[in-house]
């Protein structure tokens, strides 16, 4: 299980090692380049590889992360707000392909969102929170 | 070899006007440290003075029991100062690391060095013992206390990268090795950057004690020689004791970090 925090960190290093860095950390077989572009591109990510991580701003850090823990290939994938620092019309573009590609491999999404119109779009099962208590 | 010339006390008395030069220096500059240069230059002359005629009772009155107290004594003091030195709050279980790395690292070195360098004989003898007890413990005193400030700075700072870390499924001596590395580093860099200064850029106060005491500079080198490899020793495995089982302290069984916010 891996799980990916609203604000992710981002490590010291280029896009392509913060990429690799989770595969390393689980201890999985490193991806070639065009599979880490075919990551990038699943996030709508449209960045050379080389480039500083850490110059990037708030949501194309966030969308680094989500290609992060995407590459790493979890059975279960914990997502809180993934898309907070997105707008609107990306934020659908990438829980859709997120959701697309979880469902393609049988892998298990769970993402926490204050999107009521994310949720009824793309959840198969939905736990509604409200002052701490599940209603 | 030329006899030792005695100090008097006239003449250690006419070495304080280094003080008083120093006194009416931050005077004129209006720098306020005339009391810390006091306390500092009565404690040093007290505390010396002090440990001369302590030291002077265990030479001649050789006993196992008596040595044995001295390094517990000085053990504890260093144990202490590293606790003291470190800012913010050190947690229980890595003052235990601490205390067991320090006793541990600089017993094991000190033993090795005295009975299998040195070859001292009997094993308890305050003339070798209790100086070079002295000098392995200050120096890996002073390794660690940089490798606790390093290493408690560095897993706070950094706290969202190891989580991050732990979250992609790093284990937590993954997530934390480079802070490990780190903490390391800080705390062994001055004992080697010491050696590479020796001989040129100063002469070690063992080894100019000796050549002042009438001892010939060459056996005085080899034994400030010996003595560095002794404290490079004993720091590297104080320290590295204390980095390997240190930075455990800071998750919990379920390997999640525990370092509040």
């Amino acid at each position: 299980m891996t799980m990916l925090p609203q604000t992710p960190a981002i490590f010291h290093g280029s896009i392509k090692d913060n990429l690799l860095i989770g595969l390393k950390f689980a201890e999985k077989p490193l991806a070639s380049d065009n599979q880490l572009c075919d990551a990038l591109k699943r996030v709508k990510l449209n960045k050379a590889l080389s480039q500083d991580a850490e110059k990037l701003s708030g949501g194309e850090k966030q969308r680094v992360a989500l290609a992060r823990v995407v590459l790493s290939n979890p059975e279960v994938l914990l997502l809180d707000e993934p898309s907070s620092a997105l707008d609107e019309d990306t934020e659908h573009i990438i829980i859709e392909e997120l959701v697309n590609y979880s469902q393609k491999r049988g892998k298990t999404l769970i993402m926490a969102t204050h999107s009521k119109k994310i949720a009824n779009q793309f959840s198969d099962q939905m736990i509604e929170i409200k002052d701490g208590k599940i209603i | 070899m030329d006899s030792v010339i005695e100090l008097q006390l006239w003449q250690m008395a006419a070495a304080y006007i280094f003080v008083v030069a120093l006194l009416f220096i931050v005077r004129i500059r209006g720098i306020s440290r005339e009391k810390e240069i006091l306390i500092s230059s009565t404690r040093m002359t007290v505390q010396l003075i002090l440990v001369g005629y302590i030291l002077d009772y265990l030479f001649n009155n050789i006993n196992p029991l008596n040595t044995i107290g001295v390094i517990v004594v000085m053990e504890v003091f260093a144990i202490h100062n590293i606790y003291k030195r470190t800012k913010g709050t050190l947690s229980k279980p890595l003052k235990k690391i601490i205390a067991l790395s320090m006793m541990f690292g600089t017993l094991s070195s000190l033993i090795y060095f005295l009975l299998a360098v040195i070859h001292i004989s009997p094993w308890y003898d305050p003339r070798y013992f209790i100086p070079i007890a002295g000098m392995l413990i200050g120096n890996s005193m002073t390794g660690i206390s940089l490798g606790v400030t390093r290493l408690v700075d560095d897993m706070y700072a950094e706290r969202h990268l190891i989580e991050s870390a732990l979250m992609l499924g790093a284990t937590p001596k993954m997530a934390t090795k480079q802070i490990v590395d780190n903490a390391f580093d800080s705390a062994i860099l001055p004992t080697i950057n010491s050696m590479v200064g020796m001989g040129i850029i100063f002469l070690p106060g063992m080894m100019t004690g000796q050549i002042l005491s009438g001892i010939s500079p060459v056996t005085a080198v080899s034994y400030q020689i010996a003595i560095m490899l002794g404290i490079l020793g004993s720091v590297a495995i104080t320290v590295i004791l204390f980095v390997q089982l240190g930075y455990k302290t800071f998750f919990n069984e379920e390997k999640q970090l525990v370092v509040n916010e």
